[in-house]
């Protein structure tokens, strides 16, 4: 077992991996860049390195710099956590010439699999669906139209290279699609340095579904049930759950087989996740593939009992799965929202700042995996997600119940976050009855005004709480509205 | 006590009466309530408003005060008609009438020049931050007298990134 492991992130996934990291006595290396020198995970490791400046492309994403960190520490490992190089084959690659285990599959898996159009030909072969479309980029206008023409429109342009919504374009017209594919394939090129595009046939309101997957390097593979993340803002999940309310034992079992086939077609070790769409019709669809620890793992780990992260390591040591297939049992539901430090009021503008004021929820099946403090700034310069609260009960009514009053709870001051509006998608029938699919926001949500229905009860707050304060001594008021008046040095007493 | 206090957009007036120690009686607005409260921080109160409990937390930032009730913020001060008369003349980025950016970002593209006409709501600059990108645009058409910033240059809220002035015929009164 690594007696030391550097932890190439930040944020809550860096806090959340050194907390299983301390678990298993294995020592902690944390990295930061200079906007983060007081953040959380660097308080919380044992040693830190400091490997650059704010832009990520010189400290987060720098391969160089980390690794140099790892060797400098004598870290044996390197748990890259989600986002920035985790899917990086260069940088996994990179890992192995310097003597650095990589907690992740082998390069040539991470390679295969994110890359798309090899992806859906791998799927292809090992006989899982896919999304009827193209299985090759788009090179020829006119076989593209023709193609177009079979599938039907609506269909849907995607970038080869990456995801998040880049690079993706849904054509409604045959006379729209050139003029898609110029300018998906250049968004590709310069977000991902790759203008290879394909398409697909643009599915009808579907759910999305995915199947988390576990593979050790003895040739052992599971599945640990699926995830559903339906809910989405553009392209980004904010609430995910698990059970799906659309999945039964027998497609459950199925889409669980054809992911564990599919990935150890592709040579896949450690963990990652299948993504499928799902239709009403019940049919599912392979999406793609993701090569790495995925942010709403937690879901899961309610739900089996298990420790990913813990599984990860030890599947990077060289050790066996801990578990077969037939040891795997959900149990109970389980719910998790994203609380990012935005403005939902303000069309989601994100909200750096101070946390002046924290306050997190607690309780029985309550856990909130956090990378903020008290006192933390959130910075500019990086995704703001600030926690992800996950609520854990026996079933779907109980979980949503449980999560919304812990919503409820959670007092954040000094940036604005999505807490309300993560409260009215709760509250909101649709989502009770479990009618989520991944057009849910822009059906019911878009545009969003906070309900701030209180406004009795928030005067009274104020009003007890200034009676409360020692009496003012008057002139602030006065002088701030620069004029002289003794109404104003009577404070709040007139009567 | 009388008491008008602004609650985010609205204006509303208070009376309230002190029954004992941790209780009161409030009218607000136009409807009578019996509250018992307990001080629990500075932070923290915890009420029962006609026996329902409330839980409100507090943070002062100058005058005002923010108020979270069920994952909701207010904004709360007192109704202060002499700070009401000076914001209306235009003075302030409240007025929405400068071009600043809402938050600390990076200046990405600059599309206008020094003396270039424009026309309302027309792009003047574009900015990023946390991976999003915003155009600011002109408050009121108007003339560029100046810009005040480069393509890569970073910006505070606050700072004013282009310098307009406004047509004759838009010119508040």
């Amino acid at each position: 077992m690594f007696s030391k492991i550097l932890i190439a992130n930040r944020g809550e996934i860096a806090v959340r991996i050194i907390r299983t990291c301390r678990e298993m006595g294995i020592g902690t290396v944390a990295v930061y860049s200079d906007a983060d020198r007081r953040a959380a995970h660097v308080l919380a490791a044992d040693e830190a390195v400091h490997i650059g400046p704010e832009e990520a492309s010189g400290s987060y994403l720098h391969a160089g710099n980390i690794i140099a960190a790892a060797r400098s520490t004598g870290a044996a490992a390197i748990h890259p956590g989600y986002g920035f190089l985790a899917e990086n084959a260069s940088f996994a690659a990179q890992c192995a010439a310097s003597g650095v285990v990589f907690i992740g599959p082998p390069p040539q898996a991470i390679e295969a699999l994110g890359d798309k159009i090899r992806a859906r030909n791998i799927m292809q072969d090992s006989g899982v669906p896919v999304i009827p479309g193209t299985l090759e980029a788009a090179v020829d206008a006119d076989r593209l139209r023709a193609r177009a023409d079979e599938l039907g429109f609506p269909v849907i342009v995607k970038a080869s290279g990456g995801g998040g919504g880049k690079g993706m374009r849904i054509v409604h017209a045959p006379e729209e699609l050139m003029a898609a594919v110029k300018q998906a394939a250049g968004e590709a090129q310069s977000a991902f340095g790759n203008s290879a595009v394909y398409l697909e046939k643009y599915l009808d309101r579907p759910r999305h579904v995915e199947i988390q997957v576990l593979a050790d390097t003895q040739g052992h593979a599971v599945h640990l049930l699926e995830r559903e993340c339906s809910i989405q803002r553009r392209y980004q999940k904010i609430i995910e759950e698990t059970p799906s309310p659309a999945l039964h034992p027998a497609l459950r079992e199925e889409m669980g087989r054809a992911a564990v086939t599919a990935i150890q077609k592709a040579g896949y070790v450690n963990a990652g996740t299948v993504e499928f769409l799902l239709t009403p019709d019940g049919a599912f669809y392979f999406l793609e593939v993701n090569t790495r620890l995925q942010v709403e793992h937690p879901i899961t780990e309610m739900i089996t009992g298990l420790d990913l992260v813990r599984e990860q390591i030890r599947i990077a040591a060289g050790l066996p799965l801990s578990i077969t297939q037939a040891d795997i049992q959900g149990r109970g539901h389980a719910i998790e929202c994203r609380i990012y430090a935005e403005d939902p009021a303000n069309g989601f503008f994100p909200s750096p700042g101070v946390i002046h004021y924290l306050k997190e929820p607690r309780g029985p099946g309550i856990r909130n995996d956090s990378g903020i403090y008290a006192g933390a700034t959130v910075p500019v310069a990086y995704d703001p997600l600030l926690s992800k609260l996950i609520a854990y009960a026996s079933d779907r009514d109980q979980a949503i119940a449980r999560m919304v009053q812990a919503l409820r709870e959670y007092v954040v001051f000094g940036v604005k976050t999505t807490i309300p509006f993560l409260l009215d998608v709760l509250r909101c029938p649709a989502f009770q009855a479990g009618e989520t699919f991944t057009h849910f926001i822009d059906t019911h949500f878009t545009p969003w005004q906070p309900s701030a229905d209180r406004i009795a009860a928030a005067g009274i707050a104020y009003l007890i709480a200034e009676r409360s304060k020692p009496r003012r001594q008057g002139a602030q008021g006065a002088a701030a509205a620069g004029i002289a008046s003794p109404w104003q040095n009577l404070g709040h007493w007139r009567t | 006590m009388d008491y008008t206090l602004r609650i985010n957009d609205q204006t509303v007036d208070f009376q309230m009466t002190s029954v004992s120690e941790g209780q009161l009686r409030v009218t607000a607005p136009g409807v009578d309530h019996e509250v018992t409260y307990c001080m629990v921080s500075d932070n923290h109160v915890q009420m029962w408003i006609d026996q329902a409990a409330v839980c409100a937390h507090l943070f002062a930032e100058g005058d005002r005060m923010q108020v979270m009730i069920d994952g909701q913020i207010y904004q709360v001060d007192e109704y202060d008609e002499a700070r009401e008369a000076l914001s209306a003349v235009g003075a302030g980025p409240g007025a929405h009438r400068e071009v600043t950016p809402p938050m600390p970002a990076v200046v990405v593209r600059v599309l206008v020049e020094a003396d270039a006409t424009v026309i309302k709501g027309q792009p003047l600059v574009v900015v990023a931050a946390m991976k999003m990108e915003t155009t600011l645009t002109a408050p009121f058409a108007g003339r560029v007298v100046s810009v005040n910033t480069v393509e890569g240059a970073k910006v505070m809220p606050g700072q004013i990134l282009v310098n307009l002035a406004p047509d004759e015929a838009d010119q508040a009164a």
